[in-house]
């Protein structure tokens, strides 16, 4: 069942976090920091979830509570090996549960040259969902890429 | 008496289990099956208050019950506490809050005083179980506030009051409330018996986004607070020193109203003693983290959509650390609660 996930899925949040790699993960550093996040809304996720509560997929995002000028919400988990129909329906949930304040959900890719495939991946999933590129940004030490979904 | 130096951020009292009120959601079944013989005298409880001065306690919350059906004991554990300095609130349902009784608050130096209120006057009277409630409790705070009291209100998300945030904010801002402090409830106590009546996860992820929101937007001098009735014990879980105490009104000793365990009891030896005796380092017990883990993990159980752990007991575990082999009584605890974990 695909769902708005609580405070009290935090184990079960690390659980899967642990059985997956955690490239994607800005946000996450303990179960305890992760649910005081979900508690306050800071951090939203929604989870595909089975009957014990065990999480089989995650799109999570960040909210700017704390950070009252910005304006959008950052996605801090999706996997590429997601399907789509999954991302839409946590993106539609994410819509409701902030009753449609925030205009837009950014991603953040920082291109890594050491998974270029993983990036272009992600990339195009993105595209598929309706995802614009906003700036890449380019030097010797940095590509970052900032794709936005506008609702 | 000299004040030993301790970590203990706040110690709660409850004067009184008995209470005119039966609210729906009352964790503590307040105001039932009361034995009124064994409460404190007056004279018991200012003892306790210097107990609580002599801890070093940086602060006192008067709880109960509803504290104001014991006034002149609740004046007199006010003004032992502020010889000291430290800071003193009370929680009250506002029901006996009159002109008389603010200005004797004022007059024994009480800094805080936290009034209910649940929504609007048919939200607020549904919960309490009462028709009068709500007028009490806004009259309570209207004569508090002309008093020159500070008031924050803590009010209770059900289903029923959710649709009217904006209402509540905008009656007690009028009013020169200082905190709107909302919580989720704890299904425990009478609170079981209405669960259906509880936001669920997406209404409460909403109230949390809302009071931040207002919070932040700079157009109320009032605070607005989300507050977490568990972070606590997740705290306590990594086993880190007890920083804060509550005294039942039969003198059990609890390190959270949540943890159905007593520690020892202020009749049997003072607060200062049972913390010479390790009270605040009970956290580091294997034991007693199980209790923490077992009530924690407790809200893993998705019983329903609402995500607050149901207690499994009314009846508290009775423990004295001095009094007690803290082995034999840990064994026996962890085998209770290692069947519900
Ligand atoms: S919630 Fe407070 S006012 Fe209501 S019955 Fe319990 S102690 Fe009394």
């Amino acid at each position: 069942m695909i769902e708005l996930l609580a405070p009290r899925d935090s184990e079960k949040i690390m659980d899967f976090l642990d059985s997956t790699s955690r490239e994607n993960i800005l946000a996450f550093k303990n179960v305890r920091m992760l649910r005081e996040m979900i508690f306050s809304s800071q951090l939203v996720a929604v989870g595909d979830v089975d009957q014990k509560g065990n999480i089989l997929r995650l799109f999570a995002v960040q909210s700017p509570l704390n950070v009252p000028w910005l304006l959008y919400l950052t996605i801090v988990y999706m996997s590429v090996d997601d399907d789509d129909e999954f991302v839409r329906e946590a993106i539609n949930i994410l819509k409701d549960v902030f009753s449609g304040k925030y205009a837009k959900i950014k991603a953040f890719i920082n291109r890594n040259k050491k998974d270029e495939n993983n990036d272009e991946r992600t990339i195009s999933m993105l595209e598929r969902l309706g995802f614009v590129m906003e700036a890449d940004l380019k030097n010797d030490s940095v590509h970052l890429s900032v794709y936005s979904f506008f609702y | 008496m000299d004040a030993m130096k301790s970590h203990l951020d706040i110690i709660s009292v409850d004067v009184t289990n008995r209470c005119n009120l039966r609210c729906k959601h009352c964790f503590n079944y307040s105001g039932e099956q009361v034995n009124s013989s064994v409460e404190h005298t007056e004279g018991e409880l200012i003892s306790i208050a210097n107990q609580i001065v002599e801890a070093g306690a940086g602060s006192t919350c008067i709880c109960g019950g509803e504290p104001l059906l014991r006034k002149e004991a609740v004046y007199s554990v006010i003004k032992t506490l502020k010889r000291s300095g430290m800071g003193v609130s009370m929680v009250s349902n506002g029901t006996f809050l009159d002109q008389e009784c603010s200005e004797s608050l004022k007059r024994s130096g009480i800094d805080v005083v936290q009034i209910s209120l649940d929504g609007g006057r048919e939200s607020h009277n549904w919960l309490r179980n009462d028709e009068k409630s709500y007028d009490a409790a806004v009259t309570a705070i209207k004569t508090l506030v002309n008093e020159g009291i500070r008031v924050s209100v803590a009010c209770t998300p059900t289903i029923r009051n959710l649709g009217e945030l904006d209402d509540v904010v905008n009656l007690l801002e009028g009013l020169g409330v200082s905190t709107l402090r909302m919580q989720p409830v704890m299904r425990l106590g009478r609170a079981k018996g209405i669960q259906e009546f509880f936001p669920q996860t997406m209404q409460y992820a909403k109230l949390a986004i809302e009071l931040a929101e207002r919070g932040s937007s700079g157009k109320y001098k009032m605070l607005f607070e989300w507050g977490d009735p568990i972070q606590h014990l997740q705290v306590l879980e990594s086993g880190i020193n007890i920083r804060s105490l509550s005294i039942n009104s039969y003198g059990d000793i609890l390190i959270s109203p949540y943890v159905p365990v007593s520690f020892g009891n202020v009749r049997h030896h003072s607060i200062k003693e049972y913390l010479e005796s390790g009270l605040c380092e009970i956290s580091k017990n294997n034991h007693v983290q199980n209790v923490f883990r077992s009530v924690d993990n407790s809200m893993d159980h998705r019983v329903d959509d609402s995500w607050m752990p149901e207690l499994y007991k009314d009846e508290l575990f009775q423990l004295d650390i001095i009094d007690d082999s803290i082995s034999d009584k840990c064994e026996t605890l962890s085998r209770m609660f290692g069947e519900i974990v």
